[in-house]
């Protein structure tokens, strides 16, 4: 499969302190990759460089093999990174549906009239279509992770990031979500998942990633990975307080 | 009767109120940036109708095709150029560097027109009059004037409403971040704001300089109304800006009949009241 996303050597400092430290990945195209470790590891950070919210203190970002670490977010969401955030960020005072609109709009370049459609399909298939009309301030938290996933997806990403989607739902929700995901899966959609919930997250990904106080802990197979005494150590005995 | 004239005429100042106000209320709505240099920005509109009208003698309402795409480009390259470099969490810069500005912009007005007070001669629309009822009329001008207010913030509410333009300002102006992250380039997006502010402040401008005298130093004074109507109407609601004006034209007007030394404080008065009664102002937005 051809690599649509590398990084090298990267490293971020917030003054002092590391919080990405030499980290080097890389996702295959069609590849659903989780990404695991404990609070303060250095995630969400990660997901800042790729998206270009933060760019790195040293190494690179390639993205469709080109180098990426100097252009800017709104050039890397044209390119085809959609990302979604923890909290949720909708545009509160805007629809359901012109929220997603500005993403098709503004992240494909296409006429507003040829993103209607599309944003209708997408807005069907995370099952917000009954909310299109309401304003994005009056959802629920569901509904917000869902706008979150729709709006990414309504950008028209070759690679989705997907930062702790699940968090804070009820198990009902989760199972409702991860379904959600799975199908987007199956249109062979690129993913990157931060989860803390574990089970969720191996059930959809191809290979999972563990790392903690921003290096690279483990790589390989969700099962395998799950099982090495270093994850255990780390990142069970942290989630078990 | 004297008093329903009075109440009309003070409706019709309150279109020039609102369209000093509609730029301020603009800016401020999509990138939370205090403009405090808008006052002066009007003036340098009106001097450069007055340029623009003596250099190649031009009725001043014609020195529009000239001076409202000249002050468009103006808010562009003012926003690219500067302004963008200010804008963070911090809300002091953008407030320092635009109140420089609105220093630099007097002197060089000073500096270049020197401290005479001008007018732009507009000939006989100036003395226009129309007879409405009861033996009331009023000028074409400032009818003129409040028509085309209502007509600029009719037009940047659909700008706003059914336009990805105007989405684009209401998703950068909700989370500037978050819009990054969905294709928008905030610089270009914050540039264009600026532009169609100035380009509102072309006009008020100039209609400012057919109805009274200007000089360099009458910025700030501009200002004060622009703010006082934006506040009155509610931060970032269009119509409550204009219904702003108009409270504080009303305002000035009834002040003025009853003594002609009230007419500024009774504005004044009237938006004290307001804070009072409505702090949020009278049309607030919803989401905030």
């Amino acid at each position: 499969m051809a690599e649509l996303l590398r990084l090298d050597g990267a490293s971020k400092l917030f003054g002092s302190l590391v919080v990405i430290d030499d980290l080097s990945m890389h996702l295959d195209e069609g590849e659903a990759l989780g990404v695991i470790g404990p609070n303060g590891a250095g995630k969400t950070t990660l997901f800042n460089l790729i998206s270009g919210g933060l760019k790195p203190n040293a190494g690179t970002v390639r993205f469709g093999g080109r180098d990426i670490t100097a252009v800017s977010p709104h050039r890397r969401c044209k390119m085809g990174i959609g990302r979604s955030y923890q909290i949720p960020h909708p545009f509160e005072g805007m629809t359901v549906f012109e929220n997603l609109l500005v993403g098709a709009c503004f992240g494909t370049d296409r006429a507003e009239k040829q993103c209607y459609e599309p944003c209708a399909q997408i807005l069907e298939q995370t099952g917000l279509i009954a909310k299109a009309n309401r304003l994005a301030g009056s959802l629920t938290l569901l509904e917000r992770k869902r706008l979150e996933l729709a709006r990414a997806l309504a950008s028209g990403p070759r690679v989705l990031l997907l930062d702790e989607i699940a968090g804070g739902l009820t198990e009902a929700e989760c199972s409702e979500l991860v379904e959600t995901i799975r199908e987007i899966r199956t249109t062979g959609m690129s993913i990157i998942w931060i989860e803390h919930i574990v089970h969720a997250l191996v059930s959809v990904v191809d290979r999972l990633m563990v790392i903690n106080f921003g290096r690279l802990i483990e790589d390989g197979d969700p099962h395998a990975v799950m099982k090495s005494p270093m994850v255990q150590e780390i990142y069970m005995g942290i989630s078990a307080e | 009767m004297q008093w329903v004239d009075t109440v009309i005429q003070g409706v019709l100042l309150g279109g020039l109120y609102a369209l000093f106000a509609t730029g301020l209320s603009l800016i401020f709505g999509v990138m939370r940036l205090v403009n405090i240099a808008h006052g002066d920005l009007i003036v340098v509109a009106s001097f450069a109708a007055l340029a623009v009208a003596e250099g190649f003698g031009m009725h001043p309402l014609i020195t529009l095709l000239a001076v409202v795409p000249l002050m468009f480009g103006l808010g562009y390259v003012l926003q690219r150029g500067i302004l963008n470099l200010t804008l963070g969490k911090d809300i002091l810069p953008p407030l320092l560097v635009t109140f420089g500005l609105s220093i630099i912009i007097q002197n060089g007005l000073l500096e270049v027109f020197t401290a005479d007070s001008q007018k732009l001669k507009a000939g006989a629309i100036e003395t226009m009059s129309l007879q409405i009822f009861g033996g009331i009329s009023v000028g074409v001008l400032p009818v003129i004037t409040f028509v085309a207010a209502v007509l600029v913030i009719a037009g940047l509410q659909l700008l706003f409403f059914r336009t990805m333009l105007g989405s684009a300002f209401r998703a950068t102006s909700d989370d500037p971040d978050t819009a990054r992250l969905m294709g928008i380039d905030n610089r270009h997006v914050f540039a264009l704001a600026m532009a169609v502010s100035l380009a509102v402040v072309a006009l008020a401008g100039v209609l400012l300089g057919v109805r009274t005298n200007f000089d360099p130093s009458i910025g700030p004074g501009r200002l004060l109304y622009a703010f006082e109507a934006v506040i009155i109407g509610g931060l970032g609601s269009l119509w409550g800006t204009l219904a702003g004006g108009v409270i504080l034209g009303v305002a000035q007007s009834i002040g003025a009949r009853i003594d002609p030394g009230l007419q500024i404080l009774a504005g004044h008065i009237a938006f004290l009241i307001i804070l009072i009664v409505r702090p949020r102002g009278l049309f607030p937005r919803a989401v905030d």
